[in-house]
């Protein structure tokens, strides 16, 4: 099998931590594709490691779980330093991001008028459909938070799959190793008056996805490390 | 140091909680001594909170540093620095 061509201008950076069972799948998707890939392995127990080795992308290692925030920013400051990246691609390891998002992701980049690209699923009814209602109302609330803290008029705050340029990258510093790491970067986009825009993307519910989903608790968990956590 | 030394102290001398407890207005020297152990708890229940999530920013600085100075390259990869 020939080398896969590596397009150094847009890497994709996927945290995963305890994905055997959909990081096979997220990974043969980028077979065909030229992105340069980057995994970022958040000190999975399961053999999520050995799967990511069968495909041809970097993997980092945390030597201990830190959360997908962490991973996230492992995997930035590893772009930033190490690679020659004019696009970055977060994208999540559960088999919920279809990779034909991409491009869309790229376009508004591309035009030089956006700094960053966010994913949203309301942009596209069909994402909608089949959503657990009491996703739908956490979600809504995610929004309202958000308008509330940083004035961003947004319809999806809690979207792993966002876009940046690399110099917009260097403002971004995730702080929050956990789930709160979404609320951050909102908050640091909006703290850097960075040019934004929303972008449609397809959220695939499968009911492994679904049991990994966030709970309303763990809502609760995000507000207090928000709380505690404003250190920029 | 002190906090401990202030109980011991108010132990083996419990009306001067009583005199202190009078001039604050709160009706039993033991009352008092309640309200400063609650107080006390709480500043320090933050402290040990500030505590953690400063170990927290220095464990996640040492993980994040090895997991970049060593990448491992999957099949099919030319070898990269």
């Amino acid at each position: 099998m020939r080398a896969k061509k590596i397009n150094e201008n847009v890497w994709v950076v996927i945290p995963a931590y305890n994905e055997a069972g959909s990081i096979g799948d997220v990974l043969d998707q980028f077979m065909n594709e030229d992105y340069s890939v980057l995994v970022v392995d958040d000190c999975s127990k399961d053999n999520t490691t050995d799967i990511i080795l069968n495909y041809p992308v970097i993997l980092l290692k945390h030597s201990i779980n830190l959360g997908q925030g962490a991973a996230l920013q492992t995997g930035f400051e590893y772009i930033l330093n190490r690679t020659d990246a004019k696009y970055i691609i977060s994208f999540d390891s559960d088999g919920q991001h279809n990779i034909k998002d991409i491009p869309t992701l790229l376009a508004p980049l591309k035009t030089g008028d956006y700094d960053v690209t966010l994913g949203s699923r309301f942009l596209m009814p069909e994402s909608v459909k089949g959503m657990p209602f009491s996703k739908k109302i956490i979600l809504k609330l995610g929004v309202l938070y958000t308008l509330i803290t940083t004035r961003l008029k947004l319809t999806d705050t809690h979207n792993g799959l966002r876009g940046f340029s690399r110099g917009t990258l260097k403002h971004i510093n995730i702080t929050q190793n956990r789930m709160a790491h979404a609320s951050e970067i909102l908050d640091q986009i909006a703290h850097y008056k960075l040019r934004y825009c929303e972008v449609p993307v397809t959220i695939q519910y499968t009911e492994y996805s679904k049991k990994k989903g966030q709970s309303i608790f763990n809502s609760l968990n995000i507000l207090w490390d928000l709380f505690f956590g404003r250190n920029y | 140091m002190c906090i401990l030394l202030g109980g011991i102290y108010f132990v083996f001398s419990p009306q001067s909680a009583q005199k202190m407890a009078d001039l604050l207005g709160i009706g039993r020297g033991v009352d008092l001594v309640f309200y400063l152990f609650i107080i006390f708890s709480l500043f320090y229940f933050a402290s040990i909170s500030a505590k953690m999530r400063q170990l927290d920013r220095i464990l996640t600085k040492i993980v994040r540093a090895d997991a970049v100075e060593n990448p491992i390259c999957g099949k099919e990869l030319p070898s990269k620095k």
